[in-house]
């Protein structure tokens, strides 16, 4: 009876060869012995697991001695010759681990940032993974988020079969007046159900949390980074009194470590009872609390029944929304198209889940893309070292070294590659990690700015390396098993001839190839942002200082808001460097407009409104904003007066003025007056004059439609933005502003004060961080590219020395010889950049989504890849193409 | 040098079990030894290495002997212990009844 043959041979290869046949002999005997006992199975199942385990003893206890140990001492020497053959070629050594050590940067930091956008859990809540992101949305993609009331809240948390609880948050924005003596600061908060932050799993790092049944509607919460930034970590804040809106709140407790809410990039620092809402939000009663219509909840949380999935919650919502309809006719939350979706897991919001995955997917196949090219360089790179060895490993076969023996030496210096280019290309990946920290993605929907890179990421970026490393040497590998002792007598140049050449020219056409795509796509995108960055925006974004103030939470109404609004614009207009100071509302380069709707005169009943976005503005706004007239004039203090009675002036953009009178010039809109919908008594409002148009939310598309209105239309309900030109340096302003609105309003804080220009291009910032990353990549893939057209054709000269020695000595001329060389490498090069320039074409459709004013199919784009690859193809030719008319023909022919 | 250089339990017990099996004692003899005086199964690559460190520390010695009579065996390596070995199970011996000493009663009868 004999043990498995299989396991047999896996242990004798594992077995040092002078142990090698006793150690068989014994196992032998035991397998019999236990066979005996426990039948042939069993000790089959345990020769199998002695087949394994064995190899991985010995090779601990290997490392543990080191040589001397049998077998050790030929492990050992092999990894070191290896490491002195790579001493010994520092020049490729250096460019493989920089090859190497790129793509794998490129990769680690792609799926890193992957990692920390998209799978990193929310810190502060302990199990996300066992809970869902609920949303009321409409049937669309990229749907936001709608709030529903607290009763209809409830009635889903107790009638949802697939929930075992549901809770959610009132996101809200706060002035905090910590007491401390530091200014009142904007901060994000929100107020929380009474099951929220225990449905999270949130523990405080001191006192206790909110949103207990019977909480007080004057405790707040306070998040760990507000704790150790206004009190220096003092754990005697528990129990003060802050001022939020300028009333009395009690600190009751302190958020874990990292808690800023159930979604990622998290930014909560307060957190309030349900009672509480009342007092933060202006124009909320309790009452409203209560009321079905009310819609207050949008940040639902949710744990799932086990077994149930989203498909099954939208259903059984479906089912119980209808339930409510017929239940409370006309007294709920949702409209008829909405439906209630769960989102497995906290982390991203979903609408912003896609279009994060798409960013990331696209930097991704960039990364993939250069990490290939770099395998490609570095099999190349490898090939050619091993061919350069030719000699070394048939004096170690004519020795009696074993063919496995040399194989392995070959892959003992291709893992010290894959390990040492794996640390450098970690290096490089720490250096990316921090400027990924400091650049400002929140165009992204995402935040980097503490991301690292985990062991987790290094240890998988490092396997990767070394894989890839022992890939790129299996051909070298087996080259080197093939070694013959016969090839010291044909002085060792048996590498193959024309196989060879024609094997590294496959490589360089494919590595040219794979440049070609990254600087296809790298131009298209750099083509697309300087068309981003022409878009003419109608407004002074260079000389312009923007903040918000939200007055309306500290009770700042009617005449009292215009009397501030009023003392603030004076008081601006005195600060020095400031020439004009204005307000309006909403705020502009934001995104979020009132929409504004007016019926063209004579038009039919059925037609629609034509919509525009409405600001309200000061005449110091209009300005101070840069603005400019197509036709007619500015609003003045007058027009506030005519605000709210007769045909109330107003100001319409270009893009408006074309829907409300297609084809009309802009001269002609001036004192026409339109009428809200709602038949011939309803509003009216006469144009004044025409704006240029504008591009106040985004650089894509086409202009917004813009209506502005005079202040004094109607109390503005969220917050101001004011706006001052300046004469000087816009980022110094900062410091002033905050005085003049702590002066005339102690309690309001001034937020968001920057320079228009930094908005401007928040608005730009995906786009140029990709762009960068793109251009990036593909100049150290053409630089890769190049670098292996030099190795082929320097390894073409150092082989033909014979035969260009010969040309030479026939009266072929320097020049001749030359371009020979220089035509070789351009051949390649096309070829290379033809294959890459089709395959671009599937490429391009990765990014033709951020494209923006040039097509896919630019030809100035085409053009400069090409000449950048035919640069690049001279360049790499140009050493080697002058060492092979430096051969003295004598020499050549003395060779052999 | 011999004395005192039994490092853990499991070499202690191979090294009693080399003892114990005098001229017999080769891998597969040692493994079956120690199973059936513990009753818990031994893994032969320990053995085989505690061996091997055994006879570093020169605790035991071995020797290569070729096929024997009637090819009852292909060559076998054969471990005995060294008067160090010995000297160094006596001094663990007399260090545990040391340790030992004052707690007969943990050992449910008579020291």
């Amino acid at each position: 009876m004999r043990p498995p043959r299989l396991a047999r041979w896996l242990l004798s290869k594992s077995l040092p060869k002078g142990e090698r046949a006793t150690v068989l002999a014994e196992m032998e005997v035991l397998f019999r012995e236990r066979a005996s006992r426990q039948g042939r199975a069993r000790a089959t199942r345990w020769y199998l697991r002695r087949a394994v385990g064995f190899p991985v003893r010995l090779a601990g206890e290997r490392l543990r001695r080191g040589p001397g140990w049998p077998g050790a001492s030929e492990w050992v020497r092999d990894l070191r010759f290896g490491a002195r053959t790579l001493a010994r070629h520092p020049a490729y050594t250096l460019v493989s681990l920089l090859t190497l050590g790129v793509g794998v940067a490129a990769l680690a930091t792609v799926y890193s940032a992957a990692h920390w956008v998209l799978l990193r859990p929310v810190p502060g809540v302990a199990e996300p993974d066992r809970l869902a992101t609920v949303q009321l949305e409409v049937r669309a993609p990229g749907s936001p988020a709608f709030p529903m009331s607290g009763p209809d809240l409830e009635t889903f948390a107790g009638r949802m079969g697939a929930f075992t609880a549901l809770e959610a948050s009132h996101p809200l924005e706060a002035d905090l007046d910590a007491g401390t003596g530091a200014a009142p600061r904007r901060v994000s908060g929100a107020a929380v159900t009474a099951g929220y932050l225990d449905l999270l799993g949130v523990v405080p790092a001191r006192g206790r949390s909110v949103g207990g049944v019977d909480d007080e509607a004057d405790a707040v919460m306070v998040g760990y980074r507000l704790w150790q930034e206004l009190w220096q970590g003092d754990p005697g804040v528990v129990g003060t009194t802050v001022r939020v809106n300028d009333r009395p709140f009690r600190v009751v407790g302190v958020a874990p470590r990292g808690f800023r809410g159930a979604s990622l990039p998290g930014s909560e620092d307060l957190w309030f009872p349900a009672s509480a809402l009342p007092s933060l939000e202006p124009g909320l009663g309790a009452e409203d609390l209560t009321d079905r219509g009310v819609a207050l909840w949008s940040g639902m949380v949710a744990r799932l029944r086990p077994g149930a999935t989203p498909e099954a919650v939208r259903a059984e919502a479906e089912s119980l929304m209808q339930t409510v309809r017929d239940e409370h006719p006309g007294g709920h939350s949702f409209a008829a198209d909405f439906v209630l979706a769960a989102y497995p897991g906290l982390g991203l919001a979903p609408r912003a889940r896609a279009s994060v995955r798409r960013t990331l997917g696209q930097l991704g196949a960039v990364a993939g893309a250069l990490l290939l090219l770099c395998l490609v360089n570095l099999g190349g790179l490898a090939y050619a070292h091993h061919l350069g060895r030719e000699r070394t490993l048939s004096l170690r076969r004519a020795l009696g070294a074993g063919r496995g023996r040399l194989a392995r030496g070959t892959l003992f210096e291709q893992f010290l590659v894959g390990l040492l280019g794996g640390f450098a290309g970690l290096t490089l990946a720490a250096a990316a990690h921090a400027w990924l920290r400091r650049a400002d993605l929140s165009s992204f929907g995402a935040s980097l700015d503490a991301i690292v890179l985990t062991p987790r990421v290094a240890a998988a970026a490092l396997a990767a390396a070394v894989a890839g490393a022992l890939l790129a040497g299996l051909g070298p590998a087996l080259g080197a098993a093939r070694s013959e002792a016969a090839g010291l007598q044909a002085g060792g140049r048996s590498g193959g001839g024309r196989r060879t050449r024609r094997l590294q020219s496959g490589l360089v056409v494919v590595q040219v190839a794979l440049s070609a795509v990254l600087l296809v796509g790298g131009g298209l995108m750099v083509r697309s942002v300087m068309a981003l960055g022409r878009v003419p925006l109608g407004f002074d974004a260079d000389a312009t200082v923007r903040f918000s103030i939200d007055p309306r939470l500290h009770g700042y109404e009617a005449e009292r808001l215009d009397g501030l609004v009023d003392e603030l614009e004076v008081r601006l207009g005195e600060i020095a460097g400031v020439v004009s100071a204005g307000f309006t509302s909403p705020a502009p380069v934001r995104g979020s407009y009132l929409t504004f709707a007016l019926v063209r005169p004579g038009a039919p009943d059925d037609e629609r409104a034509a919509i525009a976005g409405q600001l309200q503005a000061t005449p110091g706004f209009l300005e101070a904003s840069g603005m400019t007239l197509a036709a007619g004039r500015f609003l003045t203090d007058a027009d506030a007066a005519a605000a709210t009675g007769g045909e109330r002036p107003i100001l319409v953009s270009r893009a408006y003025a074309a829907q409300l009178a297609p084809g009309a010039p802009p001269a002609s809109m001036v004192g026409q007056v339109f009428r809200r919908p709602g038949g011939p008594d309803a509003e009216a409002h006469r144009v004044v004059g025409v704006l240029d148009d504008v591009y106040f939310t985004g650089l894509r598309g086409d202009p917004h439609p813009l209506v502005v209105v005079p202040w004094g239309s109607g109390w503005p309900d969220g917050e101001l933005t004011g706006w001052l030109r300046v004469s000087g340096d816009p980022s110094g302003a900062g410091s002033a502003v905050r005085r003049v609105v702590r002066e005339v309003a102690p309690g309001l804080s001034a937020y968001g004060i920057e320079p228009v220009r930094r908005r401007v291009q928040a608005l730009m910032t995906e786009e140029r961080v990709v762009t960068q990353l793109t251009s990036a990549v593909a100049l150290v893939g053409l630089f890769l590219a190049a670098l292996g057209l030099h190795g082929v054709l320097a390894y073409a000269v150092s082989r033909r020395r014979r035969e260009i020695g010969v040309r030479a000595a026939l009266g072929a001329s320097p020049g001749h010889l030359v371009g020979a060389m220089v035509r070789w490498g351009l051949t390649l090069a096309a070829l290379g950049a033809a294959a890459g320039l089709a395959a671009s074409r599937a490429a391009v459709r990765l990014i033709e989504g951020r494209l923006f004013g040039v097509s896919d199919l630019d030809p100035v784009s085409y053009l400069a890849v090409v000449a950048l690859l035919t640069v690049a193809a001279l360049v790499a030719a140009w050493a080697p193409a002058r060492r092979s008319v430096r051969i003295p023909a004598r020499e050549a022919l003395s060779v052999e | 040098m011999g004395e005192r250089v039994i490092q853990g339990e499991f070499e202690h017990h191979v090294l009693l079990a080399v003892a114990r099996l005098r001229d017999e004692a080769f891998t597969a003899a040692v493994v079956l030894e120690l199973e059936q005086r513990t009753g818990r199964a031994v893994s032969p690559s320990a053995v085989y290495v505690s061996l091997r460190r055994l006879e570093s520390k020169e605790l035991v010695r071995s020797v290569l002997v070729a096929g024997s009579e009637a090819g009852a065996h292909r060559e076998r390596r054969f471990f005995r212990i060294t008067p160090g070995g010995l000297a160094a199970l006596r001094a663990a011996r007399a260090d545990l009844e040391n340790l030992w000493e004052g707690l007969e009663a943990l050992a449910g009868g008579d020291a």
